[in-house]
């Protein structure tokens, strides 16, 4: 395994990395199996909602800070007992719709007054609007508005 | 590697773990896990019942697990290590910055008893500034007094004949 660690200095930084990873590694998905109907199928061959089902059920854990970890697919799969944050389940939405062949975009958010960004979360083109796929927290629905103060594509 | 600052930590490459170290689950889960091809509604069951922190998505667990070869668990632990280490550094330096708070106390009380003390010492020497001068003049009133003729007092005649 290649471990790497950078002074992280913005959330672009971030972003791009973010971005590298899901690019690499999206084929992650394929094997990787889940259970359904009795048979095992790759991750990639659930259907956007059970893909979004199955993120949004592990448990949320947040990085001990100053250290941000992002991981390819299959490692953020592979420690999901142990719980991940939102870069990871984004990561994780992400790579799924880039194997389905579907549009994404990151989004770094805030929901607080001073507007400090401390979020992120997957968008989806679908039909040709960019709808939210937020499975950071267990309460979480596909497509759900989100209140927020700023909003920024990575 | 250093974690006092803010660092991206980047994760990549072929995961080669040993999982039931990194999941916390016992070795004989774990070998049930990475055996089965898929696992039995019972064995869900089980491993439900004994690990319900895991929410259930043990299919997922298991095929991944079955992906995991040996490897790749010195360089987690080396995170692990790498974030306890800067859990510590924080630590002390918390602990150095209440020591140097204390110190800075104990400095301001010392300066507070000096400024006190030369505030008291300032006003004594004030009142005695006052105070001599006044006295004298008192002393040097009282003196006169007793001295002036006009306000002794008449002494009688010794007297001769009568």
């Amino acid at each position: 395994m290649i471990l790497s660690a950078t002074r992280l200095k913005n959330k672009d930084q971030t972003g791009k990395e973010m971005h590298r990873l899901i690019k690499q590694y999206s084929s992650d998905l394929n094997s990787v199996y889940v259970r359904k109907d009795g048979k095992m199928i790759p991750f990639s061959s659930l259907t956007l909602m059970e893909a979004f089902d199955i993120v949004r059920l592990i448990p949320y854990r947040q990085d001990i800070k100053p250290i941000e970890v992002i991981a390819r697919p299959n490692g953020i799969l592979k420690n999901a007992p142990v719980g991940m944050d939102c870069k990871k389940k984004a990561i994780l939405i992400a790579a799924y719709l880039k194997e389905r062949g579907i549009p994404f975009r990151l989004i770094a958010s805030s929901r607080k007054p001073n507007k400090r960004i401390h979020h992120v979360f997957p968008q989806a083109n679908i039909a040709g609007k960019w709808l939210n796929m937020d499975a950071t927290y267990s309460h979480y629905k596909p497509f759900q508005l989100k209140p927020v103060t700023k909003a920024e594509v990575l | 590697m250093k974690f006092n600052q803010p660092e991206l930590v980047t994760l990549e490459g072929e995961y080669n773990d040993d999982y039931a170290e990194l999941l916390g689950i016992d070795d004989d889960d774990a070998e049930l896990l990475g055996n089965c091809a898929y696992l039995t509604g019972d064995d869900i069951a089980y491993l439900n019942a004994k690990y319900p922190e895991y929410m259930g998505i043990w299919p997922l667990i298991a095929k991944a697990a079955a992906l995991v070869a040996k490897g790749g668990a010195a360089a987690v632990k080396g995170i692990a290590g790498a974030v306890r280490k800067a859990r510590e550094r924080k630590a002390g330096k918390k602990e150095d910055n209440r020591v140097a708070e204390m110190q800075r106390q104990v400095v301001a009380q010392q300066q507070a008893a000096i400024a006190q003390q030369q505030a008291k010492a300032a006003q004594t020497k004030k009142m005695l500034m006052i105070g001599l001068p006044v006295a004298a003049v008192a002393l040097f009133a009282i003196m006169s007094m007793n001295k002036s003729p006009a306000a002794a007092p008449a002494k009688p005649g010794k007297g001769g004949k009568k």
